[in-house]
């Protein structure tokens, strides 16, 4: 971290960055010669903490635009004001204040200045400061550094915002008024890009930037004869990421129009027939996170090729199946001639192919799409054989499990278009059980209902119930509860399991790779996470740009869908429950869903590895995984113990433990922030215990020395145990 | 698993029999017709003196519910007037096992006992184990019962199954039941485990000391300490000594008491040393209108009786005395009215069956189990009473305001807000002890009744209302958006709650001092030992190691405390260091051989019963870890870290010396078994010195009071007391905690754990640290002294 060669150049991303984290990165630098892991624990992620009002008040802001961040930053300045040296609790070992609230807890040292610290989140303190507070920050992204421009650059126009490399300005609004649900309307200039909506109000400051990645449709609100009152004539955007933007404009000066007309051209390159920003981004990062994810190495990494399993190149023209990719584990025993029949019995080509191997026991899941069955009940030898083969390569298990990932009425309702189940006598030795996951098109009507009771304001007398109502969490918990029975099935009986719904893309995408995350500690960490995504879910054939919508201005597509937002929830209940488990924070969750909207990377374009290829993704566009990398430390979960990689991690699917993920849902309602953040305590207390360390073994070698003639009759006091961590 | 106490068999069952305390209990049991059983079986529970066998019988399967109902285990179910006991070879499931560790009880009662006071309601079940009705002692019973369910109050169910069991013994066994669950009278609940009570240091505000040294502590001028009530003349449910303002003297104090209902006009509990007072009145009584209006000139307007002006007029005279007491006379003091704001008992106790009921194992399904969360309105009634709370805490410390709680007689929710308050301002208050103080201050000492709000007497049954969960919820609340403010854990709470109906801590058993007195005096006149009453704290001092193993441990590690306190010499501190490290690392392996399943069982020999010391000690040590927060223990730790305070250690008179004193016994209990230093006085409100009483009051004011984000998205289901009984459905998986799988290479599965608990090894290891830096320093002092010496 101390070595960082490119922080001049970090980029500024998504989903509405504020100036908060623009001066918590700044304060960050301004302690750059610190210890190392001091600048690992102040990264420029915005922790709930930082999210308190007290983050946001203008003086705050004005570091941000401001000549290089004073070595005094404004969080440790504010802490210090206890009188009594005895209480004194100078967080000198750190910059930032959020991070260095130290607690007197006893009687005796009492705890005033907790007190104060944990006032200034309270709602009064909120209303007198000059807040921003509802400035979408809850995103963890690391942010412009402030460090490469000059100061005089940046006194230019704190208006404008700063562009990224390859963002050209293309239109800007004066006398636009933000309309705030929480903190109220705020007037200010708004500025378009070519990729993103920024908008900034000089009193109170207060800065918005959306990438325009993440709007899902654009509204005129109010008419040039129909508007009466105060900003009611604007526009309204709606965008993917549970919130709606209203601006209002002046009638007089014409720049709804051409805002309008600028944020439809560059909100949906798709249908204009343009280029994804992700083509025109020229950041540099020292990570190449392109080259993360080897099909092979990770195969081989699993134990490939074994007696039983071996690696097919067949589809290496994409010509078996389209949507899969070239690299398949098969069966040793199945010939290529034969998986081509295989692939001809199932949707699309979808054969089941391997996607993890036991390391100890053998057993296997595979994942596929559904057999086509149809009403005729047709049945194809080669694929019963095939299954079998799947099974015998599992030395332990003389059976199968099928996991049908829908309910079993959707199953049987799709024999009418020609798919349907595999029949228990037909296929020897495998036992069907479905998983009631409900289809695309319910989760998509179950997020909109979430939306309207999570944004903008919450009914507080019914919150329960309209949670119960949007049937998010049960959705949730259905998902999480089959990926714990196929774990079972596979830890517990030692026997294979082949997992698909109907296309086999998304459910069974799903499914897959929640259960490898269970059973396999590599995907625990953060290189291991993306290689899951880019297996799991890239490679073979989530259609993102389908159910993202990417670039797309039909709002209304029926194929639209959160299953990948619905997967990254269910490993944030996963992490709640594991929080040791896990080597990334929900900062890298959080960080991974603002850039699945943003079209910034190339990483979540298309819809297979096909198309993405075709496209030439890798040279023209950079990886999400590049910036991952280039900054892992600021997604380390300092909770994270690396004994548990060896273990399998099962969570409790019942409701009860199923919570709502409010960090992202409710992340732009300021009342509904975090107090606490465990892993923050914990930086806190590892740095606390590395600073003792040092000044244990100053002081041990002062004693060393003052005895010198004589050697040290008492062996080193205990050597503070490294378990943790 | 149990402690010592436990062991104390006595002589014989016949002479205990003979010794039996509460004969009026086994008379009306012969009314009912069952008879004692006249041959003893051959083995019986370990008994406490006093504790009599009523009812068993043999081979009685028990399961746990939900779960596959095949895995039961079969043993002789027993119910005693003080338990229902199973004895069996058998171990307890993992689960329950866990659990018993982490109650108050385990220092008697072993992991198939339950209390009686706890059964809530006991039903039928049929041959399919399906529940049937609600059995109640009138109830006729059927000629073979095929098993029960008993529902625990605590949230918990068990299955008993009389399959198997001689014919007519499940007739008597749950007769007895049904009767000894709720005696008529609390004179009948078993009180006492025979054995003294260890000292605990906390206040029982039944003394003139104890309120003084309150008043004192707080700083709060202007009230004064009257013995009024020594003799229960003023308020039969008053304690005998009180804290009444000093303008009020008895006599109006006395005068005003008949006009209020049960004679309880005003209490003080707490106070800012800035003026501002926390203050219970009850309402004026019920045959005078009851009106919220104090404001005179309406008196003109509305014609009352005589004796209702007189009785607005006492109000106001005593809502006065209470303003003049407050020397900014700035604002007169707040009235809250707690019937408009707060939920009623009734209310209370039908939530709480909503909630029992809705985590019954076939409760709901998980598409509703929120909804109908939601209508039991328990969440909003916690919400309430945290915003009243809130705002009561915001006006003493923020206006230095007076507070008076109103309510019905003030001694349910008055209880409940004004522990709160304590806790939201005072930084005592969020520790172990303040805990234990404010419980013995605003529940025991004010009143509150106990035997009729958790239903421990038949008599009462109607008058339930859980006001101490509401608490206990509220305090859970406030550790989970706050927890490192608070020294204790919501698994503390949750100890809290069932050791509250555990009849041998005695402390939520009564309705009032009274009745705690004429409780004692009518057993003692019936030649009845009490040796004194255990209450709930007693539970920290007796987690004492006991086996010669710990013992030596624990002897290093307080030889190390004396070596680094007086200036040692460099070898020995450096033994100590190791012997008391030594001490933790096996407070480790215990947690970890506890958390390997199996291996407490092949030492179980009769798993109820029978159990070493060196376990309770274990066990001890493990609830300590769940029960104290490490991110307050964090805390103290980084305000050592402050420029030159590790320095400071060594100064006795020194906030550093006091903070790692208190780190030492919350970390290693061998040294000190009660988490704090029971010989120093508690911390005294900030803002004053111990003796400002009589000094004119400082214009300091309070620091704000704690945050608490109270609306309801905000607030957390308590899903650790109301669900942590049920069974996982979807995957039955037992899994091993990390702390036992770290050192396996052996791949496991692993269980969900609270993320606090894995800070324990890091603040041991800072622990260390700094105690390796004492050692240090203290032997560089050594040395300087001894080379000055030399010079």
């Amino acid at each position: 971290m101390s070595v960082r060669p490119n922080q001049g150049k970090r980029p500024t991303l998504v989903g509405g960055v504020s100036d908060t984290s623009n001066s918590d990165t700044s304060s960050h630098h301004s302690e750059h010669n610190h210890t190392t892991s001091s600048s690992s624990s102040s990264s420029p992620v915005v922790s709930p903490r930082q999210l308190s009002p007290q983050h946001h008040n203008v003086a705050h802001a004005g570091s941000h635009s401001g000549s290089p961040p004073s070595p005094k930053s404004l969080g440790s300045s504010s802490t210090t004001t206890t009188s009594d040296p005895h209480h004194l609790q100078r967080h000198h070992y750190h910059p930032q204040q959020h991070l260095s609230s130290v607690l007197a807890g006893t009687s005796k040292l009492s705890t005033r200045d907790a007190i104060m610290r944990d006032t200034q989140l309270s709602p009064s303190a909120l209303s007198s400061t000059a807040v921003t507070a509802s400035t979408p920050v809850g995103v963890s992204v690391p942010v412009m550094s402030s460090a490469g421009r000059s100061p005089a650059d940046r006194t230019l126009s704190r208006d404008e915002p700063t562009l990224c490399p390859g963002e050209v300005k293309h239109e800007t609004a004066r006398d636009v008024t933000y309309l705030c649900p929480y903190t109220g309307p705020k007037k200010g200039v708004l500025t378009v890009t070519n990729y993103r909506l920024h908008f900034c109000s000089v009193e109170p400051e207060f800065d918005l930037s959306v990438p325009l990645g993440v709007i899902s449709r654009i509204e005129k609100v109010g008419g040039a004869t129909t508007s009466r009152g105060e900003n009611s004539y604007g526009i309204e955007i709606f965008c993917k990421d549970i919130r709606n933007l209203r601006f209002a404009h002046k009638q007089e000066n014409h720049s709804r129009r051409l805002i309008t007309e600028k944020l439809q051209n560059f909100a949906f390159p798709a249908s204009n027939k343009l280029q994804f920003f992700a083509f025109h981004y020229e950041e540099q990062f020292p990570e190449n996170g392109w080259t993360v994810y080897e099909p092979i190495a990770e195969l081989k990494r699993q134990g490939l090729p074994t007696e039983s399993w071996r690696i097919s190149r067949i589809n290496d023209k994409y010509e078996v199946c389209e949507t899969y990719p070239a690299v398949w584990a098969v069966p040793a025993a199945i010939t290529d001639s034969k998986l081509k029949t295989v692939a001809a019995f199932r949707s699309r080509g979808r054969l089941p192919v391997l996607s993890w191997l036991h390391p100890e026991s053998q057993a296997s899941i595979t994942r596929c799409a559904q057999p086509l069955v149809g009403v005729a009940a047709k049945r194809s030898k080669d694929d019963e054989d095939y299954v079998q083969q799947i099974m015998d390569a599992n030395a332990q298990s003389h059976k199968i499990y099928i996991m049908d990932a829908r309910p079993n009425v959707n199953a049987v309702a799709n024999k009418a278009k020609g798919g349907g189940c595999e029949s228990e006598e037909n296929y020897k030795n495998a036992e069907v059980q479905f998983l009631d996951i409900a289809n695309i098109h319910v989760m998509r009507e179950s997020l909109r209902k979430l939306q309207e009771v999570c944004y903008p304001n919450i009914d507080n007398s019914h919150w329960l119930s309209n949670l119960e109502s949007t049937r998010w969490l049960e959705h949730v918990r259905c998902v999480l509860s089959g990926a714990a029975r196929i774990t079972d099935k596979i830890e517990n009986h030692k026997t294979s399991v082949i997992v698909h719904c109907s296309d086999g893309w998304d459910r069974t995408s799903q499914l897959t790779s929640l259960s490898m995350l269970m059973l396999d500690g590599h995907y625990r960490t953060i290189e291991g996470f993306i290689v899951l995504i880019e297996k799991e879910w890239l490679s073979f054939g989530h259609k993102f740009a389908q159910r993202v919508g990417h670039g797309d201005d039909r709002h209304q597509d029926s194929d639209r869908s959160p299953t990948f937002v619905q997967f990254i929830d269910c490993v944030w209940q996963i992490m709640r429950q594991f929080p040791h488990a896990f080597q990334y924070t929900q900062d890298l969750l959080l960080l991974i869903l603002d850039h699945l909207y943003s079209c910034l990377f190339g990483t979540f374009l298309y819809n297979s590895e096909h198309e993405r290829v075709d496209a030439d993704v890798k040279k023209s566009t950079l990886s999400l995984w590049s910036l991952v990398l280039s900054h892992a430390q600021d997604y380390q979960n300092p909770l994270y113990n690396p004994a548990t990689r060896h273990h399998v991690i099962l969570p409790l699917t019942s409701i009860r433990h199923i919570r709502l993920w409010d960090t992202y849902y409710c992340r732009w309602n300021p009342a509904m922030r975090n107090q606490e953040a465990v892993h923050q305590r914990y930086r806190e207390l590892q740095h606390l215990k590395e600073q003792l360390d040092q000044r244990v073994n100053d002081l041990r070698g002062n004693l060393a020395a003052r005895n010198h003639p004589q050697p040290p009759s008492a062996p080193a006091p205990p050597a503070p145990t490294s378990t943790a961590v | 698993m149990m402690s010592t106490l436990k062991h104390r068999r006595h002589g014989s069952t016949k002479n205990s029999l003979f010794h039996v305390d509460l004969p009026s209990q086994s008379q009306q049991y012969e009314e009912r017709g069952v008879d004692i059983p006249e041959e003893e079986p051959v083995t019986q529970p370990d008994l406490f003196p006093g504790e009599v066998v009523i009812a068993s019988a043999d081979n009685v399967l028990k399961f746990s519910p939900g779960g596959e109902q095949n895995t039961g285990i079969s043993g002789t179910l027993f119910i005693t007037n003080l338990r229902l006991a199973l004895l069996t070879t058998l171990p307890p499931t993992y689960q329950e096992e866990a659990l018993h560790h982490l109650s108050l009880s385990h220092l008697f009662l072993g992991a198939h006992d339950v209390e009686l006071c706890l059964v809530s309601s006991v039903c039928l079940l049929d041959e399919q184990n399906q529940r049937r009705k609600t059995l109640l002692p009138e109830h006729f019973l059927p000629e073979k019962v095929p098993g029960i369910q008993v529902i625990l109050k605590n949230f918990r169910v068990l299955n008993f199954s009389f399959k198997f069991s001689p014919y007519g013994e499940d007739g008597k066994v749950i007769r007895a039941l049904l009767h000894h669950t709720n005696p008529s009278n609390v004179d009948l609940l078993f009180l006492t485990p025979g054995t003294p009570p260890p000292n605990t240091f906390i206040p029982t505000f039944r003394t003139y000391n104890d309120w003084m040294s309150e008043l004192e502590r707080t700083g709060c001028p202007n009230w004064r300490v009257t013995h009024h009530n020594e003799n229960y003349n003023l308020s039969a449910t008053y304690p005998p000594v009180m804290v009444v303002p000093s303008s009020m003297v008895d006599k109006d104090l006395e005068k005003a008491g008949h006009f209020f209902r049960e004679s309880r006009p005003l209490l003080w509990l707490w106070g800012a040393p800035g003026g501002a007072a926390l203050v219970v009145m009850a309402q004026i009584s019920p045959n005078i209108p009851d009106t919220m209006s104090l404001n005179p000139r309406s008196f003109g307007q509305l014609k009352m009786s005589k004796l209702e002006d007189e009785a607005k007029a006492i109000e106001n005279s005593v809502i006065k005395a209470v303003f003049r007491s407050n020397s900014e006379f700035q604002e007169c003091p707040e009235i809250i009215n707690l019937e408009k704001e707060l939920p009623q008992p009734g209310d209370l106790q039908v939530a709480c069956s909503r909630l029992r009921a809705l985590h019954l194992p076939d409760g709901a399904s998980a598409s509703s189990y929120l909804s109908r969360f939601e209508s039991s309105k328990w969440l909003s009634y916690v919400s309430r009473t945290l915003e009243v709370a809130c705002r009561a805490a915001q006006l003493i410390t923020e206006h230095n305001r007076s507070v008076i709680l109103q309510e019905d007689c003030g001694r349910d929710g008055a209880c409940v807000v004004s522990t709160l308050v304590e806790v939201l301002c005072d930084p005592f208050a969020r520790t172990v002890r303040g805990l234990h103080c404010a419980i013995a201050k605003h529940w025991v000492a004010l009143g509150h009744p106990f035997t009729a709000r958790l239903g421990h007497t038949k008599r009462e049954k109607h008058l339930q209302g859980p006001c101490w969960l509401l608490l206990l919820d509220c305090l859970h609340q406030v550790c989970v958006q706050q927890p490192h403010l608070l020294e204790y854990t919501p698994c503390y709470l949750a100890a809290l709650w069932s050791a509250a109906h555990c009849p041998l801590y005695t402390t939520c058993l009564f309705d009032c001092t009274n009745s705690r007195h004429s409780t004692i005096s009518r057993l003692q006149l019936q030649n009845i030992e009490i040796s004194e009453l255990w209450e709930l704290w007693c539970w920290w001092a007796s987690c004492k190691s006991q086996s010669p193993a710990t013992n030596s441990v624990g002897d290093g590690a307080s030889q190390g405390l004396r070596n680094s306190s007086s200036k040692s010499s460099n070898g020995a501190a450096n033994s100590s260091n190791s012997r008391s490290s030594s001490s933790y690392t096996t407070t480790r392996t215990a947690e970890t051989s506890f958390t390997t399943k199996n291996c407490n069982h092949s030492s179980t020999d009769t798993g109820s019963s029978r159990s070493s010391s060196t376990e309770c000690s274990k066990s001890c040590i493990i609830a300590r870890r769940h029960f104290i927060s490490p991110l307050f223990v964090q805390g103290l730790l980084n305000s050592l870290l402050s420029p030159g305070a590790l320095d400071r250690i060594r100064d006795k008179f020194s906030v550093a010396h006091h903070t790692w004193g208190q780190i030492q016994r919350l970390l290693s209990p061998s040294v000190c078994h009660l988490p704090y230093d029971g010989s120093q006085a508690p911390a005294p409100v900030r803002g004053c010195s111990p003796n400002t009483v009589t000094r004119p009051p400082t214009r300091s004011r309070l620091p704000p009071p704690v945050y608490v984000n109270y609306s309801v998205p905000r607030l957390t289901v308590w899903v650790e007391l109301f669900g942590r009984w049920l069974p996982e459905t979807d995957v039955s998986c037992d899994g091993v905690p990390l702390s036992s799988a770290l050192h396996s290479q052996k791949r496991c599965i692993l269980r969900p754990e609270n993320p606090h608990l894995l800070f324990w090894d890091d603040i041991y290891a800072i622990y260390d640290v700094i105690k390796g830096y004492v050692d240090i320093t203290a032997d560089g002092i050594t040395r300087d002294r001894r080379q000055e010496y030399a010079s």
